[in-house]
């Protein structure tokens, strides 16, 4: 089981790698909105996001995650710490 | 406000005679004519200002017997009888040319509902994202929804269906999205929901513009060349290209929908003015 330390730090590079203008220095916290109000990814960064993490951490398809409402940093990686 | 009777007896009748209830839409429709319904003339002068009055008087009745068409073929798709609701084909349907994975892109013109028979004999699993009443038989109908995470959700299912080898039908709408693109359309500035777009470079699929039309009582489904996937401003100026030629070529296939999303909220100048 991937260890969930571990998990967080990679999806937080993926994060800052992607945008480094946007999150570079700035505190990411778990309970962080994905979208709106949150990191303030539209629809598709979120997706193209989510791509890129499923990419370097393999495995477990993003499609179930997505349709369970709002995404919160924490729940992704919680999502796939669990693969 | 309920709607006229004659209407009503006609979208019951499309469950069980679609084509001939097609037919007596477009009766219905030269006979109500003269009531001065159709597409907002000054929309139609607005679009297309080099037409001269009597033909956009024409274009207007021919764009109010489409609704009237489009409506009978709704209630048929909507109709748990209607073994094949559409009305025949104009031409032939050339598939060959369509090969999955595709990013179908469809647009609020002509009777849309009609492009299901395009769908509907795609080779391949057929994703349809946001058009009700043709997610019939064997099309996986797809809700993008209104909320950003519900768009997310439906973009990310497209791409598993592209990445299984299928197909995604979907809408380019204008000027209502966060997430849209800068193109020329009728000599203006428009934007276009990036959606399609998107979904297209991540995936490496092409795009296929695609629109239907009415010939007589029958439908044609225009079908474009194949945009390769890539750069999305590039890919959104080729579909905005070859949507004007096709209403330029069409102006019936004109509806208040698009007319209404194309504007949006500015005020459109008006060369009566």
């Amino acid at each position: 089981m991937p260890d969930r330390a571990r998990t967080a730090v990679v999806v937080r590079e993926i994060l800052v790698g992607t945008w480094p203008l946007r999150f570079d220095g700035l505190p990411l916290p778990d309970e962080a909105l994905v979208g709106s109000g949150g990191l303030g990814l539209d629809s598709i960064d979120a997706v193209e996001f989510l791509l890129a993490c499923e990419d370097r951490l393999g495995g477990r398809s993003t499609e179930a995650l997505l349709a369970g409402g709002p995404l919160r940093l924490g729940g992704i990686v919680d999502h796939f710490a669990q693969a | 406000m309920s709607r006229p009777r004659p209407r009503r007896a006609l979208q019951r009748a499309a469950g069980r005679f679609p084509r001939a209830a097609i037919a007596a839409a477009t009766v219905l429709g030269r006979a109500s004519a003269p009531l001065g319904r159709g597409l907002d003339d000054a929309a139609l002068r607005r679009f297309l200002p080099e037409l001269p009055p009597a033909e956009r008087a024409r274009l207007r009745q021919a764009t109010w017997i489409g609704w009237l068409r489009m409506r009978v073929l709704e209630a048929g798709l909507n109709s748990p009888t209607a073994r094949w609701p559409y009305p025949p084909l104009a031409g032939e349907l050339d598939l060959t040319r369509l090969r999955p994975p595709l990013v179908l892109a469809g647009f609020h013109v002509g009777p849309l509902p009609a492009l299901g028979i395009l769908l509907e004999q795609l080779p391949g699993e057929v994703l349809v994202l946001q058009l009700s009443g043709t997610a019939r038989r064997r099309l996986q109908a797809g809700w993008t929804g209104t909320e950003e995470w519900q768009r997310a959700a439906a973009l990310r299912r497209a791409v598993g269906t592209l990445r299984a080898g299928g197909s995604v039908f979907l809408l380019v709408d204008a000027n209502e999205f966060p997430t849209t693109v800068d193109v020329t359309l009728f000599g203006r500035t428009t934007r276009l929901a990036r959606g399609a777009f998107a979904l297209a470079r991540i995936t490496g699929s092409p795009l296929v513009p695609i629109a239907p039309r009415w010939r007589g009582g029958r439908v044609e489904i225009v079908v474009g060349d194949a945009i390769p996937p890539g750069d999305e401003a590039a890919m959104a100026a080729a579909t905005a290209g070859w949507l004007e030629r096709f209403l330029r070529s069409s102006p019936e296939a004109l509806s208040q929908l698009f007319v209404n999303s194309f504007w949006g909220d500015d005020e459109p100048p008006d060369p009566g003015a």
